[in-house]
């Protein structure tokens, strides 16, 4: 089934801009794909799946998953615990290899989000010292277990996603200034005070090279998710967590040694986020980006040079949205479905192995 | 026949519509207000202000008699409090006053040694309301309270001395606190003005609401999440069956032996909330016969709840109390799934996985 959308919103300037085909194509090589998911049984695993043969390899996890880190030159991936979960697992879709587990340090506890050094060998995690009451990211050798070698400040509160850039020198990190502690769960601690950022470290010694905080006036926005764009472009997603009739707009381009702020994007679009982005993308060429949002069931698509708001997907419970090596994005859902999202259409796929129920995926999706 | 499908997606449409439009919030939102959160409030405040009466007496008679009225007023006032702890919305939320009153989970025994601390040192700043309420959140509630009551060298109540004369003061500062923020709670939700007013007026200007539907919203997830902590942390907690740990958890008022009847207290708040708020006739009008339902087996569940008479640590060590706590498990979860699909619907609400609790 193909749903041919042309979105109301989107302007002829726009398509221009566009640069795939114009209808979806088949990928020629199978495309993989990681998510976390809760079972229909209610049980919580990763799995890592195509959208033509499902399911290729699952793991069981102990309670919610959040995102994942793909080791480059591999198939190899690591899914976090979401927070304030405590452990992570190594998994790949090469058969024969036992899943390895391994776990935050006595104080620490994940986020969700990490990333590998380009190599391969470095893994890099956000991690909450909550004695401590910083944010913190774990380095562990991915030759050695995925034994912890080190760890640096994070340069803020609640670090949540973080990437890489400057080929691979600069880890850049959304610190979501919202404090947590594991006795509270997911009570935010510090609404008052938060002041979220977004810092650019140096991957290799931490050291801060760059902090940027939006004004004062929008400390209440939390920078929660990141993604790398063309030109080392960051693009950042917010959660609001202030009033709600304050409806500050919850997307970002950022440039290193410029001052941060805030997309134009067109009200009534970011009215549709309802004041939560759940995760964002660049899509193959980094020219695209995707921010979706579940509490508003949409996705919408910018283009990144021009910052413009190119269109959107209505898509209920949506959160993940993974690159696609053809163009466009995957998009994944609370409620079981997959589709494919382009500004100005949609391919809605057969959820697989629906026999079971309806799974739900979690948060995020990752191309491997 | 072409046309039939066609028929059938507008028909579908149209009810779907007339539906939606059927969805009254602010109905719901004035029910709920007048029916659970005042009532729920005031019988808090009922509660607190007898419990300082009662330690206010207690405490004026000579020493040596056991504060045993200051137990009961204390297990009421508990109780009281278990029936609304789910609203976790509007002014009790703001100023921690939801923490201030209860400080728990405590993992690692912060009120214990914080009120144990206080108690050794004969703190002055905990025997006044005005100054308790700057101190540690574990200070200022109930759980300190059970603690001065219950824990060892509670016995220091009945002797005359200045342990007594501080542990009196230390007691009725947390009583008075208890009263104060009930006051001030119910105060926001009574009358035209206040949060029921933001409650009551959802729209563009409104702080916490810009629709109707965010209020119903904010309605299904107390009744949600309310379920969802009753299942799987209070009740799982102590069985050990948390996902992150098989460790045994200590329950909340298992000093005083209330720890079961706080969790059933809170079913039964919850239950409140579900008949007289008025989920259960909007989920009945939208499907027939699953509002009755979902209500038949949170009555049941709170049954098997309230025939355990062993508070929640010998309860899961006794393996008919514990086949009980297990048995009702699975009702709870039904009965929250049940409800969001069909709110969801009814009501347009994002009621998703990760709608519901993202990150």
């Amino acid at each position: 089934m193909v749903i041919d959308r042309r979105m109301l919103l989107l302007s002829g300037a726009a398509l221009s801009a566009w640069r795939f085909l114009p209808s979806y194509a088949r990928a020629e090589v199978r495309e993989l794909f990681a998510a976390a998911q809760r079972d229909p049984d209610g049980g919580y695993a990763a799995s890592i799946f195509s959208i033509e043969d499902g399911e290729v390899v699952r793991v069981s996890l102990p309670a919610r998953g959040h995102s994942f880190a793909i080791r480059p030159g591999s198939e190899d991936c690591i899914a976090f615990a979401r927070r304030p979960g405590t452990f992570a697992v190594a998994f790949g879709p090469a058969s024969g290899r036992p899943p390895l587990w391994f776990a935050s340090k006595t104080g620490r506890h994940f986020y969700g989000h990490g990333v590998f050094s380009h190599d391969g060998r470095l893994l890099y995690s956000t991690e909450n010292d909550f004695e401590g009451k910083r944010g913190m990211i774990g380095v562990r050798d991915a030759t050695d277990g995925y034994r912890q070698v080190g760890e640096f400040a994070s340069g803020g509160t609640g670090p949540h996603d973080l990437a890489l850039m400057d080929t691979g020198r600069i880890l850049v990190v959304a610190n979501g200034g919202i404090e947590t502690h594991p006795d509270r769960g997911r009570d935010v601690l510090n609404l008052e005070t938060m002041a979220p950022n977004l810092v650019y470290l140096n991957a290799q010694t931490g050291e801060v090279l760059e902090r940027h905080e939006l004004p004062r006036s929008l400390h209440q926005l939390s920078i929660r998710h990141i993604a790398v764009a063309g030109g080392d472009r960051v693009v950042f997603g917010c959660q609001h967590q202030g009033p709600r009739n304050e409806q500050p707009n919850l997307i970002g381009f950022h440039k290193r040694g410029e001052v941060m702020k805030l997309a134009k994007i067109p009200q009534t679009a970011n009215a549709r986020l309802n004041g939560y982005v759940g995760s964002v993308c660049a899509d193959s060429t980094g020219e695209i980006i995707a921010a979706t949002s579940p509490k508003g069931g949409v996705a919408l698509y910018f283009d990144v040079s021009s910052e413009r708001f190119l269109g959107l997907t209505p898509f209920i419970d949506a959160s993940g949205a993974a690159r696609r090596k053809a163009g466009g994005f995957l998009l994944t859902s609370g409620s079981g479905r997959l589709v494919s999202g382009l500004p100005d259409e949609t391919h809605v796929f057969p959820a697989f192995d629906a026999s079971r129920g309806p799974r739900a995926w979690d948060n995020h999706v990752v191309g491997l | 026949m072409r046309y039939v499908p066609v028929f059938i997606i507008l028909f579908g449409l149209s009810t779907g519509l007339a539906r939606a439009v059927q969805f009254d919030h602010g109905a719901l939102a004035r029910q709920v207000i007048e029916q659970h959160i005042r009532p729920g409030y005031a019988q808090l405040l009922t509660a607190a202000k007898g419990l300082e009466v009662d330690i206010g007496t207690y405490c004026r008679a000579p020493p040596g008699g056991k504060p045993t009225s200051v137990k009961k007023a204390f297990g009421s006032a508990v109780l009281a409090w278990s029936r609304i702890e789910h609203l976790r919305f509007g002014p009790i939320q703001k100023k921690s006053r939801h923490a201030r009153m209860v400080f728990w989970p405590d993992r690692k025994g912060l009120g214990r040694k914080q009120v144990a601390l206080a108690l050794r040192k004969r703190d002055v700043s905990v025997t006044a309301r005005e100054t308790l309420q700057g101190k540690s959140v574990a200070l200022q509630g109930f759980g300190a309270l059970e603690y001065i009551l219950y824990a060892k060298g509670s016995n220091k109540l009945s002797q005359l001395g200045p342990a007594r004369t501080h542990r009196c003061a230390f007691m009725k500062a947390i009583a008075a606190n208890i009263v104060h923020i009930s006051k001030e709670v119910l105060g926001q939700w009574s009358g035209t003005g206040g949060y029921a007013a933001t409650f009551l007026q959802p729209g563009p200007n409104n702080l916490a609401y810009l629709e109707p539907k965010e209020v119903t919203l904010e309605i299904a997830k107390s009744y949600l999440v309310g379920l969802e902590r009753v299942r799987d942390i209070r009740i799982a907690g102590p069985l050990g069956l948390q996902r992150k740990s098989t460790r045994r958890k200590t329950a909340a008022f298992e000093r005083s032996g209330l720890s079961t009847i706080a969790i059933a207290a809170n079913l039964e708040g919850i239950l409140h909330l579900f008949e007289k708020g008025g989920l259960m006739d909007r989920i009945e009008l939208h499907e027939s016969g699953m509002g009755k339902a979902i209500q038949n087996d949170l009555k049941l569940s709170l049954k098997q709840l309230k025939s355990i008479r062993l508070p929640m640590k010998a309860a899961v060590e006794d393996s008919g109390a514990e086949d009980k706590l297990m048995a009702i498990g699975f009702p709870l979860k039904t009965v929250r799934e049940d409800a969001a699909l069909v709110l969801a619907k009814a009501a347009g609400l994002a009621l998703g996985f990760n709608a519901l609790d993202g990150d």
